[in-house]
């Protein structure tokens, strides 16, 4: 395994499965009997078409006799026992340790719907889908996590893989959400097909005060584009200003459509401290 | 494109130094951030510009730098070759001024002036009885004032026309037998004409006697066929005749003076300046001869003095007569040099007692050239004592003795000349000499100079290549060349250049 999945985040890993037990604040004997994705249980849902990814035991054979095209079946229980989690891959999650810290938490969330919940599909772009099931799957989940390269992906495109499969459960979106703008029509698809969604924004110290000074190359991951500033106290109290109206733009963006946005400041290196991953039982939340 | 000073060019080396200084800063740190628009917002917030090495101001600098530096070294856009200069040399010699010949030149003076482009500078070079140099708006010559000879000198010509960048044009007549230049443009006016002249005239004045005789000569408008004349004084015609080559007149001349006139008569020919002389005769001044010292006690000087008041028109008077027209000395001693006469012996001055008389001084030679000696011989005379070389004024030596000057002719005022012999009539056998009476006549006349001899012939005679108006080889004009252009400073649109640069650099 990878540094960013050593032993020490493995230990973190196992003590989570272990000690944290719920997610959205529910109990396990709150929610319905653990299944597999695969088992048709519960109610049937209705048609939807086949993608690429969806268990074949699902398709429905008759309606394929009559119509000559795949459908797979959705049984609503099985929907609502899964997370999905989208993880914004964006060069922008470069700066600082975002990216890292990102793939951190999303490995910790992914890892506790495996424990507790039925499946867990993990989006990291438009044709980077994948689904696990089963506290197996971890092992999985962190080698995606750990081969997943940044790449540039629409925000909207991330937020309609699971409305357009038909995924009914709980959405994690881990991003940094530098763009709100950029996400603003994924968050209002999601909200429009009724989706739960939880926004986690990897918090890192230079989204509130540049800790520079000087003479500063700034340099766009997405664009390349580079800029020369020289920050002194005067530049420094101006970024601060605009990084909080960022802030406040982000906070706006989820009250607008309801779902909670929670900044998790990423815990320094080497801290692998329960308690400095699961601040607050934020993922309770989820 | 050309340069004044290239030198100024070497600025262009501290282009690297201005890349340099241009460059922004070297960063502390480099930042990866997903806020860049934030960054911007906040540096537009501190009304800051986002420092970056920007390549257009940069250049724009760049070419306003290289622009300014070029125009303070003087570039210029070499115009098209040609001439720049344009030397007129105008014929001003007499010749000029038979005809229409003048009013041709000055009418083609002022064609070439119009035509050539306003930026060539024209000189005209006045080739008359002298060469000056004036600008072409200065000439302004009357016909009557033309020199009274002279020509196109060929070899300022060929100096004017070796440099490429002066064109040259010469205006003239071509009439004569002057060299015309082969080189340059050349402009004829004028035509050629029938011409008679009176081309040398000179009078030889008997005064103190009455006498005068004019010899003329004569250039006939056809050779071989004489030209009718008239000599008139004061203004009454006292001879009229027919003449080929010369005229010659022999009369008296009116003691009063007056002017006298030698004119050929007929039809007007092409040149009517040539035609006529003229001299005025001054009054013949009849002065009176005073003997001093001991001039009454030699008979053969007294007798000679007489002669000549008589003839002069003037009496002999005694050595009180202070306002005579001429003195006669013999020994004794005077106080300063008269200003007319003719000393025998005289001392002048004070002292010189002390030193000795010369004792048979040697005549080694007299001045033959003189007009006061000419043509007569002293090789007779001999002399017993002279005073000594120290007592003898200053002047021209007519008796040059072993010892120094025996007779010198001392030059006064206007022209005017007194003898001084270093000897006595009595010292000498002077007297007893056929020479003594032409002595002295030749002193008296010298003694009046220019008082008494006729003037005016020579501002009137021409020389006879002037009257001669006839083209000696064919006369066709030379056009001007192509005048070149001048060069095309471009200091100011290259400082033009360098404010809109810097223009462009603000707004980039």
């Amino acid at each position: 395994m990878s540094v960013l999945f050593g032993p020490e985040f493995q230990a973190l890993l196992a003590a989570a499965v272990r000690r944290v037990r719920s997610l959205r604040g529910r109990k396990d004997s709150e929610l319905p009997s653990r299944r597999q994705i695969g088992a048709p249980r519960g109610a049937f849902a209705g048609h939807r078409r086949y993608s690429s990814g969806d268990d074949v035991r699902h398709v429905d054979w008759n309606a394929y006799a009559r119509t000559g095209e795949l459908f797979a079946k959705v049984f609503e229980e099985d929907e609502r026992r899964a997370l999905t989690l989208l993880l914004d891959c964006t060069p922008s999650m470069l700066a600082s340790d975002r990216y890292d810290g990102a793939r951190r938490m999303a490995a910790l969330v992914g890892a506790l719907a495996l424990a507790r919940l039925d499946g867990l599909r993990v989006v990291c772009g438009k044709d980077a889908v994948y689904t696990l099931n089963g506290a197996e799957g971890v092992g999985t989940l962190l080698k995606i996590l750990d081969d997943v390269e940044p790449a540039v992906v629409d925000a909207d495109d991330l937020a309609r893989v699971p409305i357009d499969r038909g995924w009914l459960g709980s959405t994690c979106w881990i991003s940094d959400f530098a763009e709100p703008d950029a996400h603003s029509m994924g968050l209002r698809m999601l909200r429009g097909a009724g989706r739960n969604c939880t926004g986690v924004l990897p918090a890192v110290p230079a989204d509130r005060s540049p800790d520079v000074g000087g003479w500063i190359e700034l340099r766009d991951p997405e664009t390349g584009e580079i800029e020369l500033v020289r920050v002194d106290t005067e530049l420094r109290a101006a970024i601060e200003s605009e990084l909080e109206l960022l802030e406040r733009r982000q906070d706006a963006l989820f009250a607008a459509v309801g779902y909670p946005l929670l900044r998790l400041p990423i815990p320094a290196a080497g801290d692998f401290r329960l308690t400095s991953w699961f601040p607050g039982r934020w993922i309770s939340r989820i | 494109m050309d340069f004044a000073d290239l030198s100024r060019l070497w600025l262009l080396l501290a282009l690297p130094l201005l890349y340099w200084l241009a460059r922004p800063p070297r960063p502390q740190q480099r930042v990866v951030t997903p806020h860049m628009a934030q960054w911007r917002a906040a540096v537009a917030r501190t009304q800051r510009r986002p420092v970056r090495f920007r390549r257009l101001r940069f250049w724009l600098l760049v070419l306003a730098v290289i622009a300014l530096v070029a125009a303070s070294a003087g570039p210029k856009l070499a115009g098209r070759p040609g001439p720049r200069r344009l030397v007129v040399l105008l014929d001003e010699s007499t010749s000029m001024r038979a005809g229409t010949a003048w009013r041709e030149a000055r009418d083609a003076l002022a064609e070439a002036v119009d035509a050539v482009p306003e930026y060539i500078d024209v000189r005209v070079v006045r080739c008359g009885a002298s060469v000056d140099v004036v600008d072409a708006s200065d000439l302004a010559v009357d016909a009557d004032l033309l020199g009274g000879s002279g020509s196109v000198p060929p070899e300022l010509a060929q100096e004017i026309a070796v440099d490429g960048e002066v064109a040259m044009l010469t205006i003239t007549d071509g009439l004569g037998p002057y060299l015309r230049p082969d080189v340059g443009a050349i402009r004829f006016v004028g035509r050629p004409l029938a011409n008679r002249a009176i081309v040398a005239c000179d009078v030889v004045d008997g005064w103190p006697g009455a006498g005068i005789e004019v010899r003329a000569r004569v250039r006939a408008t056809r050779a071989g066929v004489p030209e009718e004349y008239v000599v008139e004084l004061d203004g009454v015609e006292v001879s009229r005749g027919r003449a080929i080559d010369e005229i010659t007149f022999v009369g008296e001349r009116l003691r009063e003076g007056g002017e006298l006139a030698v004119r050929l008569v007929g039809e007007a020919d092409g040149f009517p300046h040539d035609d006529a002389v003229r001299f005025t005769l001054p009054a013949s001044p009849a002065p009176d001869v005073a003997i001093l010292g001991d001039a009454t006690e030699r008979p053969a000087l007294l007798a000679a003095a007489e002669t000549l008041a008589h003839v002069g028109g003037g009496r002999v008077v005694g050595p009180d007569a202070t306002k005579a027209g001429f003195a006669v000395t013999e020994g004794g001693r005077l106080e300063s040099l008269p200003p007319r006469a003719i000393l025998f012996g005289t001392r002048l001055g004070d002292g010189g007692e002390s030193a000795a008389s010369r004792v048979a001084p040697t005549l080694l030679d007299w001045d033959r050239a003189s007009p006061l000696l000419a043509g007569i011989d002293l090789s007779e005379l001999r002399i017993a004592r002279a005073l000594p070389v120290e007592r003898m004024p200053a002047g021209r030596t007519l008796l040059r003795g072993e010892s120094g000057p025996l007779a010198v002719a001392v030059e006064r005022p206007e022209g005017a000349v007194t003898v001084c012999f270093g000897f006595r009539l009595a010292d000498s056998n002077l007297a007893l000499l056929p020479a003594l009476p032409q002595v002295l006549a030749r002193a008296y006349r010298a003694a009046w100079g220019s008082r008494a001899r006729p003037s005016g012939a020579s501002t009137n005679l021409l020389s006879p290549s002037e009257s001669e108006l006839v083209a000696s080889e064919p006369r066709k004009d030379r056009p001007l060349p192509d005048f070149g252009s001048p060069d095309t400073p471009l200091a100011v649109p290259l400082v033009l250049l360098a404010m809109l640069a810097l223009a462009l650099r603000i707004l980039a």
